[in-house]
Formats: structure tokens, C-alpha cells, sequence
């Protein structure tokens, strides 16, 4: 724990040297009012550095009209003391937050240094990969069925063309059931077929609120 | 010539199928369930016609190609697997396969290859 040797949070001499990083730093008083911020948190909101000072955090970071519950500066300031990370969204932009408490020489918390690192880049990187392992398990599995489908479908193909060829050719009652149900097994050809294809995953609604794996949208070339 | 083929195959079904429909051709049909029955079926028998599974318990088709062309490179092999990729038909290829067919095969296609395979032979070792 930190403790600046002064009194008040209006001693604190701001740092020209937040102004050379990047992550958006701000400085607040113990109601989370702004004192002042640096130039890469300027940049980001377009106005001047000036323009800030006494604006609400939670009017600021969360569009809020009042204090809520979620805000990591009054997390900080009314219940922890000690410092609070969580991920906030600003458009498209993902930060991850962090509001750290300024102390006195008394050790009281007199305000706030509230850090935004822009960590978009990296999220997007993490779902890409999360999309990239969902699809390897995807097509790893389809590929899998398709391999089992296939043996007794084979079995199964294989005799019904002998049936065919044996039964007598008068009987065709027999024969148009065998058509029908060759017919059939064709079609489970197809579907093993487009289970060896799958090179996406794709959903679709089924009825009750849920989703099920689209095949055909998934095999599509 | 002797017509002999060698299927191997670790699932049973498939094993009688292939032999009922190869045995009503005319052909001989030994069957072996993995590939150390193959292998020691080949020790014992002169077999040039041989369809392999790919995916087997113990040493695989791929493998066991290998191994077949190696010690008996006057044979014809054929594999016949239930899932394949491009890259998979590829590596075949290079492990000595002279053709690959996905299950469940096309009957009449894989006769034909047969066929074609004995006919081959049969140009090789004409006198």
C-alpha cells in the first residue's frame, strides 16, 4: 500500500510523464469527480485535457446519471480501498480498468488514479482463437461420425444390392420397398458425406427456443 | 491366374460382405481382421490383390502398406476407409497405395478396380 507524503488530493502534482503512455490515465477526487487526465485519454474522448475536470466518472465511463454499483471508482472509493480491474466497453473498444486509490500521509484515500489499457487487439486475438479450437472440435467430430456412420452404412449398402440383384424380378412389390429403401440409404450417404465436409459451424433454430448444427450451411464450399 | 484377394478389415461385417460379393464374382477370398493376419496370411499365401482399412487397431493401413510393398512389391493395394482428407489421399499415395476408395464404396467401382488390378498383373508378368 502507497502512501504520498501529503494532505490533500489538490497537492498532487500532476506527472508530464503519464502524458508519453498510452493507456488512458485520469486522476479523481474522492466523490470521482475528474482532476485532470492525460494526453492519450484526451486524445481518445476528443476533448482537451482542461475540458475534463470536474466531470462525474460514472457520467463519463458508463453514460450513467448517478453513482451505480458496477463502477470500479466507487467500488474503490466507498467499500475496498484497495485496487479494483474489471473489463469496460467503450464502442468498440474493450479497456481493461483499474482504479487504484491514492492515499495520505495519514494513510486515508483521498482520491483515485483510474487506468483504461485498451486490451481490443487482445480479445479479439482470444476469440479467434476460441473460434478457431470450437471449429477444430467441429470438424474433428463431424469427420469422426462420418468415419462410424460409414461402416455399417456400407454393410448395409452392400446387401441390399445383393437382395436386389437375388429377388426374383417378379416380385415387385419387393423390389419397389428395396427401391425405397435404397433411396433412403442414399440419402444417408449424402449426410455422411456432408459430415466429412464440414469446414464451418453454423446453427440453426429448431423449434422450443432452440439451435441445432446446420449441416448444410456448415459443409457449403 | 490364381485369383486370389486379401481384405483386411477389423470389422467382421464388412469382411463378409466384401467376400460374399467378390466370391460370387469368382474370385478367392481370404479375410483378415488386422494387420498381423495380413501379414502372416501374405507369409503363407501368394496374394497379389489386397484391400486394406486404413483406420485399424494396432499397426494401421498406412502403415501396413508400407510394409506390404516393401516386402512384396508386386502387388496391387487398394485402400478402403471409412473418412478421408485431400491430404490424407495424398499421404496414401506416398505410402504405396495404388487407389483409395471411401466407404461405403461404390460396389460396381471397386469390382472394376479389382478387375483392373488382376488384368495389370497379368500384363506384368506376361511372357
Amino acid at each position: 500500500m502507497t502512501v504520498l507524503d501529503i494532505d490533500s488530493i489538490d497537492d498532487i502534482v500532476w506527472c508530464p510523464l503519464f502524458d508519453t503512455v498510452s493507456d488512458l490515465v485520469s486522476l479523481h477526487s474522492s466523490d470521482g469527480s475528474v482532476l485532470n487526465v492525460n494526453k492519450a485519454f484526451a486524445d481518445f474522448f476528443g476533448k482537451s485535457p482542461d475540458a475534463w475536470v470536474g466531470e462525474k466518472c460514472f457520467n463519463l465511463f458508463r453514460r450513467a446519471g448517478t453513482i451505480i454499483s458496477d463502477c470500479p471508482i466507487h467500488r474503490m472509493l466507498l467499500a475496498d480501498k484497495k485496487n479494483v480491474n474489471m473489463e469496460l466497453e467503450i464502442g468498440e473498444k474493450i479497456f481493461d480498468e483499474a482504479a487504484s486509490p491514492v492515499r495520505n500521509r495519514n494513510n486515508e484515500v483521498i482520491g483515485c488514479i483510474h487506468i483504461l489499457r485498451d486490451i481490443t487487439v487482445h480479445k479479439q486475438i482470444e476469440k479467434a482463437r476460441e473460434e478457431t479450437e470450437r471449429l477444430k472440435t467441429v470438424v474433428e467430430m463431424a469427420g469422426g461420425i462420418s468415419h462410424d456412420i460409414n461402416q455399417p452404412l456400407t454393410v448395409f449398402s452392400g446387401y441390399m444390392d445383393l437382395l436386389q440383384r437375388k429377388l426374383p424380378e417378379e416380385n415387385e412389390k419387393l423390389h419397389d420397398y428395396l427401391v425405397k429403401m435404397k433411396d433412403e440409404i442414399e440419402r444417408m450417404k449424402e449426410i455422411s458425406k456432408k459430415l466429412a465436409n464440414v469446414t464451418r459451424y453454423r446453427a440453426t433454430d429448431y423449434p422450443g427456443s432452440e439451435k441445432i448444427f446446420d449441416l448444410d450451411e456448415s459443409s457449403k464450399a | 491366374m490364381n485369383k486370389k484377394i486379401l481384405i483386411v478389415d477389423d470389422e467382421a461385417p464388412i469382411l463378409e460382405l466384401l467376400e460374399e460379393i467378390f466370391s460370387e464374382e469368382g474370385y478367392s477370398v481370404v479375410k483378415a481382421l488386422n494387420a498381423e493376419m495380413a501379414l502372416d496370411v501374405l507369409k503363407k499365401n501368394r496374394i497379389r490383390v489386397i484391400s486394406l482399412d486404413l483406420m485399424m487397431p494396432g499397426m494401421n493401413g498406412m502403415e501396413l502398406c508400407r510394409s506390404i510393398k516393401k516386402q512384396y512389391p508386386m502387388t496391387i493395394v487398394y485402400a478402403l476407409t471409412g473418412h478421408i482428407s485431400l491430404f490424407g489421399v495424398s499421404e496414401c499415395i506416398e505410402v504405396g497405395f495404388d487407389d483409395v476408395f471411401l466407404k461405403p464404396v461404390d460396389v460396381d467401382s471397386f469390382k472394376k478396380a479389382i478387375e483392373y488390378a488382376f488384368d495389370k498383373l497379368e500384363r506384368w508378368t506376361a511372357r
